[in-house]
């Protein structure tokens, strides 16, 4: 199953986001397609976050995101990120 | 050097993290999601200091500390060595000791000097000589100058540091400041002298040739034995001793505890405080309160 | 008027060697030696380059500890020695010590096999500038430093004040940071290491490449030759945007940089060139080149990065940059930014990419880093007369 399509996994990465962040936000008010990153976004993540949402992923899925660039794409919402750790 | 204000946060260390932030969070609106232990610490001696004033934006920051941040420390080595994962991107960031220093400076929003700087038992007085420097030199007219560590974790860590029974001595952890400035109006006080001496005998050799400014109080470093404090209380007239360890406890950069103790308590007097380190130096530091 | 400060004695270990003059020859010649490390200790199946520190027969030991120091007391007395020091006037010299890891490197070593030994037994950042100290027989006061990326310029520019000032006679200013684990891991966390070429304000540039390296110089009132320099300025300052990164914009970068030429009383003009920080991050580059054309408008004096020969030595990059730059000045050359191929119209400034002939003038060193640390030194040296 495509990532963004398994509510389960997405649960764990919005868990994961809120805990390794230390985030004062209920995971239900996490919207899947919302921007993780931008100024708009309700998260306020800047980019120390994402370097630490990186190495979560690494150290929880074992997929490494080796590059800023391909961590810009990948985060750029809770679903493009479940698509990325789980394609199909 | 004039002393304008002083903030100080001496206690027992409390576990939850959330008590510092809440804490903070009375003084300054910045969010502390990445913030530990010791940078909350560092704010909240520093925010008591300055708050209700206004500072100048060009305010230094000096923080001085013996050990620093070791817990983050700890647990990055954990994670490389024992978990054989990657250190967290925040646990990393506040390895580097200058993470709380800068913190002070972002959440008073101040772009001056910003240092951190480590001397042993002599940090705090190290660091005024520092500050000294630069107001000489004019690239500084404001600044905080703290001095901030953690509680011991175990009197046996004590112990076997200072081979004493930990016993004796209340163990907290602090975050004592001062608001040094160039100009006298207002002030609270001065930094009259920071003296380095190679021992005893240069230490009141340089005391009998000098005159001090009303009753004196006596302050002591931990390493300072008690026939040692017994000749400068002698040598010092109208000196009384002031032991600011027992009635606050002791880290290890206490001596910014000391003044700030004295600066509250005692109105129109003089601190001559002396400290020694382990290689038999010694630093006397000379506040006068008006 | 105040005191001049000379560079009286170095000495350093880097990348390129132990040795100043072999040092300098690996610049002119342009020769790097780049080591691959692996990552396995942290079950990653690849590794990333690093410059070690030369083999020598200071660091041989395979005990962390005495490799530690043999390594740190070796420059020392070479920089005593280079500077000419009788006894006495050591015992009279205060110590300046910077650095990002302090004794972490010998810490490593423990948790190998064992967990909680900091939090049990860690001695203090001040630990290494004091035993320096007793080793030395030095009587004067030590202070460490520890601003990361700016330690031992920090360490540099307050021991001159206090000297010009006549709070001290002298002082050794010592910068050193060997392999660490925490650093190489957490600098690859954070994304910034990246694959050679090493290339600082290139449009392809991917990131920094890390070093070790440990550099001393005394400094002193009385001046060893007539060709060393002296110290003219430098200025200290935080910018508050981010404790990762600075301001791209460089604001806080040009005012450190102004701020140093006017304690050393120069103007922008009389600076002949610029030994920039240049880490080759893309944000470093950027914020720096921003701050240059602040200060110096359209007339940008010939700027080189030095990291790409030694890479880059985090806290103590401070010193061994100096003597690097100062001592290829001193040998008629400054030497080019090695790895800088193509121009990037972002950044807008083009560093030296063939040396420069030059012996003498009044140069601007930058150094930055984490925690908003900005430093910027202004260093001078005078025609030897003598000698046409």
């Amino acid at each position: 199953m495509k990532g963004s399509l398994d509510d389960l996994l997405k649960r764990r990465i919005k868990t994961l986001i809120v805990e390794n962040c230390d985030l004062d936000i209920q995971i239900e008010d996490i919207d899947d397609e919302a921007p993780l990153f931008e100024s708009a976004s309700m998260l306020e993540l800047d980019s120390i976050d994402a370097l630490q949402i990186s190495i979560a992923i690494q150290n929880t899925f074992g997929i490494a995101i080796r590059d800023s660039k391909q961590m810009r794409r990948v985060m750029k919402s809770i679903n493009s990120f479940a698509d990325y750790i789980q394609p199909e | 050097m004039y002393i304008h204000s002083f903030g100080r946060f001496v206690g027992h260390p409390v576990e939850d993290i959330k008590y510092y932030k809440q804490d903070v969070s009375q003084y300054t609106q910045l969010h502390f999601r990445r913030a530990n232990r010791f940078v909350l610490l560092s704010l909240a001696g520093a925010c008591r200091c300055v708050h209700g004033r206004g500072i100048g934006k060009d305010t230094g920051v000096y923080l001085t500390t013996e050990n620093g941040n070791l817990g983050d420390t700890e647990a990055v080595l954990d994670q490389i060595f024992h978990q054989h994962q990657f250190p967290m991107p925040y646990n990393f960031i506040n390895t580097m000791s200058n993470t709380a220093s800068f913190y002070v400076a972002q959440s008073l929003e101040l772009f001056g000097r910003n240092l951190t700087l480590s001397s042993k038992q002599f940090s705090f007085e190290r660091g005024l000589e520092l500050l000294r420097s630069d107001q000489l030199c004019g690239a500084v007219k404001e600044a905080l100058i703290g001095g901030v560590d953690e509680a011991y974790f175990s009197g046996q860590q004590f112990a076997t540091k200072f081979e004493r029974n930990a016993d004796t001595i209340d163990m907290v952890e602090g975050s004592c400041w001062l608001l040094i400035k160039d100009r006298e109006e207002g002030a609270l006080g001065r930094v009259a002298a920071i003296e380095t001496f190679a021992n005893m005998s240069q230490v009141l050799s340089w005391m009998k040739a000098r005159a001090f400014q009303g009753p004196v109080q006596a302050g002591f470093g931990l390493l300072m034995s008690a026939p040692e404090k017994q000749a400068i209380i002698v040598a010092l007239p109208h000196s009384s001793p002031f032991d600011y360890i027992s009635d606050y406890g002791y880290y290890d950069s206490a001596t910014a505890c000391g003044v700030t103790a004295f600066l509250e308590r005692y109105q129109g007097n003089c601190l001559v405080h002396v400290n020694k380190d382990f290689l038999g130096q010694f630093v006397v530091l000379v506040i006068e309160q008006r | 008027m105040k005191d001049k400060v000379h560079i009286r004695g170095k000495a350093a270990h880097c990348a390129l060697g132990d040795d100043i003059d072999a040092i300098v020859t690996a610049m002119r010649e342009q020769r790097v030696s780049l080591s691959d490390m692996p990552l396995t200790l942290i079950n990653m199946d690849y590794s990333r380059p690093y410059f070690r520190l030369s083999a020598s027969s200071a660091g041989a030991s395979t005990d962390m500890e005495t490799r530690f120091y043999d390594v740190l007391y070796r420059v020392i007395e070479k920089a005593i020695r280079d500077a000419g020091l009788s006894s006495q006037e050591t015992e009279r010299m205060a110590i300046f010590f910077g650095s990002t890891s302090i004794d972490i490197p010998i810490y490593e070593e423990h948790y190998r096999n064992a967990q909680h030994v900091l939090s049990q037994s860690a001695s203090g950042y001040g630990n290494i500038a004091s035993e320096i100290t007793k080793r030395f027989h030095t009587g004067a006061a030590s202070y460490t430093f520890t601003t990361a990326c700016t330690s031992s310029a920090n360490a540099f520019l307050y021991a001159a004040a206090m000297i010009s000032q006549g709070f001290i006679e002298r002082a050794l200013v010592v910068g050193y940071d060997l392999f660490s684990h925490i650093g190489f891991c957490g600098f690859e966390a954070l994304k910034l290491i990246t694959a050679p070429p090493y290339r600082p304000f290139d449009k392809n540039r991917q990131g920094i490449i890390m070093g070790e390296g440990c550099g001393a110089v005394v400094l002193d009132k009385a001046g060893g030759s007539p060709d060393d320099f002296y110290f003219l300025g430098g200025a200290n300052a935080c910018d508050t945007h981010s404790v990762t990164t600075h301001d791209p914009q460089g604001a806080a970068i040009a005012k450190v940089m102004r701020a140093a030429l006017m304690q050393a009383g120069v103007d922008a003009q009389a600076i002949e060139a610029v030994k920039a920080h240049a880490t080759g991050s893309y944000h470093n580059d950027l914020t720096e080149c921003n701050g240059l054309k602040q200060v110096f408008g359209s007339q940008i004096p010939p700027v080189t990065g030095l990291k790409p020969f030694i890479g880059h030595t985090v806290g103590a990059c401070g010193v061994i940059e100096m003597i690097l730059f100062s001592e290829a000045i001193k040998a008629g050359f400054i030497p080019p930014t090695l790895g800088y191929e193509i121009h990037d119209e972002e950044l807008a400034v083009a560093p030296l990419t063939q040396a420069l002939a030059i012996k003498t003038g009044t140069f601007l060193l930058n150094y930055f880093g984490f925690g908003g640390n900005c430093v910027s030194l202004v260093i001078a040296n005078q025609k030897s007369f003598g000698n046409p």
